[in-house]
């Protein structure tokens, strides 16, 4: 049943992107967030969805789409090298290459499709329609967590995120935990100015409703990195907020009212935040992060692709024969320890040049996104632009804060920030051409500025 | 069944925004969207 409606909604989606190429890279988002193919049984099972939709994606832009210049920052640069860096890496300095061959597959195509994206949405609406795409499909997920979660489904250790950890980087708990909290902002965004949606109660309230439902979702997650990417968004929401005081008793209101309704479970869970150090996970994490620091030092280049296979760390964790008493702790050894983090995982595998590549890209992004916010956010007609931007600075805050405890610098949610980031500076570089035009001399037409006349009078 | 509610309500979403981002970006790319004006050859 699954496998026929993903895969009706797939060729129907394929058809209109014949005509508009755009959609194929949608499709692209769609596949490497929801990994159909991985989640449905049957025939699709066994169809490269996102092969099809990549080779499409880049055919129809070639094709059928207009090609315009677009300014590529930074940011896109340092995505192109890292391509460069991670393939060189892999090719000479990976110490487990029968691992890190088949994660290269993966990296190397999710950069460099993050790198032709900025082509394909450089407009309003294409930008729009990403990131809604990306709103979509991390909200499928939240839709069914959040109605397991407030059924009562919802179980620590047994609820099952979109098809588990193996299935897509959206079923991992602290992962889709991250996703769901840096999608509100653009909701937010979104729910007052949008061109896809059209202004009403109806998107007014579906915003508020998908806002509602991505939270009960984070608590359904039982992630602890959802608990700090929610606290971070309160603080952005009271900066943001014009009744700063209005804002806190309403958050200490909903704050008292749903504290009784948490499961306790979650709220145990949440308690281990400030027991990290004898708790296994965290410490656990902890101690990868050391070994890594050490290992760098020794492998400044890294050790390649899945090379945390070749970690042998030790844990002090609390004695499980009495699991009441906080001093009595037990020195456990384990190996093979994922990273957990996405700084430590581009330091250890792909060593100084893959982590300066990377942070430089995402500090970019940052920076870019605040510079549009600012110079945008009053400027009429021009909210929509300063929106999107202030809310893409928020995700990126997110993903940086959130990523310290998640091993995703290879995956696609990590580029999506950045990609947004090019497309608004070029969006906010064209928003600025019809001044240009007019102090140059350029006049309006009955299609808009003639921009080229001005150009030429330019040169 | 609660996951494919989800899925079924999600993707009707999805397909709405993906056929109105079709529409209005071919309507950016018509003629009357475009903000360049080129004369025609004639009167070059």
């Amino acid at each position: 049943m699954r496998s026929i409606f993903f895969m009706s909604f797939f060729l129907f989606a394929l058809v209109i992107a014949a005509r508009a190429p755009f959609i194929a890279g949608l499709l692209y988002v769609w596949v490497d967030l929801l990994a159909p193919q991985r989640v449905a049984y049957g025939f699709i099972e066994n169809i490269q969805l996102a092969l099809i939709s990549g080779v499409a994606s880049v055919l129809f832009y070639l094709m059928f789409d207009r090609k315009e210049r677009i300014h590529l920052g930074i940011q896109w640069i340092c995505l192109i090298l890292l391509f460069v860096w991670v393939t060189i890496n892999t090719m000479t300095v990976a110490l487990l290459p029968e691992y890190a061959w088949p994660k290269w597959e993966s990296a190397y195509k999710t950069i460099l499709f993050a790198a032709f994206m900025p082509f394909m949405f450089r407009t309003r609406v294409r930008l729009e329609a990403l990131v809604m795409t990306i709103v979509a499909c991390v909200g499928v997920v939240a839709f069914s967590l959040a109605l397991k979660t407030a059924l009562g489904g919802g179980v620590y250790g047994s609820t099952q995120i979109w098809g588990g950890v193996n299935a897509t980087v959206l079923g991992e708990s602290s992962t889709f935990a991250m996703a769901a909290a840096s999608i509100i902002p653009f909701i937010a965004v979104l729910s007052k100015h949008s061109l896809l949606l059209p202004a009403g109660k109806f998107r007014t309230w579906l915003a508020y409703g998908g806002i509602a439902f991505l939270l009960v979702a984070i608590i359904g997650s039982y992630a602890r990195t959802g608990l700090i990417c929610v606290a971070v968004l309160a603080v952005f929401a009271l900066r943001q907020s014009r009744n700063k005081l209005g804002f806190i008793i309403v958050a200490l209101v909903i704050g008292a009212v749903s504290v009784p309704l948490l499961p306790k479970t979650w709220v145990s869970r949440m308690n281990t935040l400030q027991t990290a150090n004898t708790e296994s996970s965290a410490s656990s994490r902890v101690a990868v992060w050391m070994w890594t620091w050490d290992f760098v030092k020794e492998h400044p280049l890294g050790g390649g692709f899945e090379n945390h296979r070749l970690n042998k760390i030790e844990v002090t964790v609390q004695d499980s024969s009495r699991p009441n008493d906080p001093t009595a702790i037990a020195k456990v050894t384990m190996t093979a320890r994922a990273y957990h983090s996405i700084y430590f995982e581009a330091l250890g595998e792909q060593g100084w040049p893959g982590f300066l590549l990377l942070t430089t890209a995402l500090i970019l992004s940052l920076t870019k996104s605040f510079g549009v916010w600012r110079a945008n956010r009053n400027v009429e007609g021009r909210e929509w632009l300063g929106g999107l931007a202030g809310a893409n600075f928020v995700s990126c805050v997110l993903l940086m804060v959130g990523g310290a405890f998640i091993g995703i610098a290879f995956s696609a949610l990590t580029y999506y920030p950045i990609v947004i980031s090019l497309v608004l500076v070029n969006l906010h570089r064209n928003a600025l051409k019809p001044e240009a035009a007019r102090m140059a001399g350029g006049f309006p037409t009955a299609s808009g500025w003639s921009y080229a006349t001005a150009r030429d009078r330019l040169a | 069944m609660t996951e494919f509610i989800a899925i079924v309500l999600s993707h009707m979403f999805i397909l709405y925004i993906i056929m109105r981002a079709a529409r209005l970006a071919r309507e950016e790319d018509q003629p009357s969207g475009i903000r360049i004006d080129i004369p025609p050859a004639d009167d070059r």
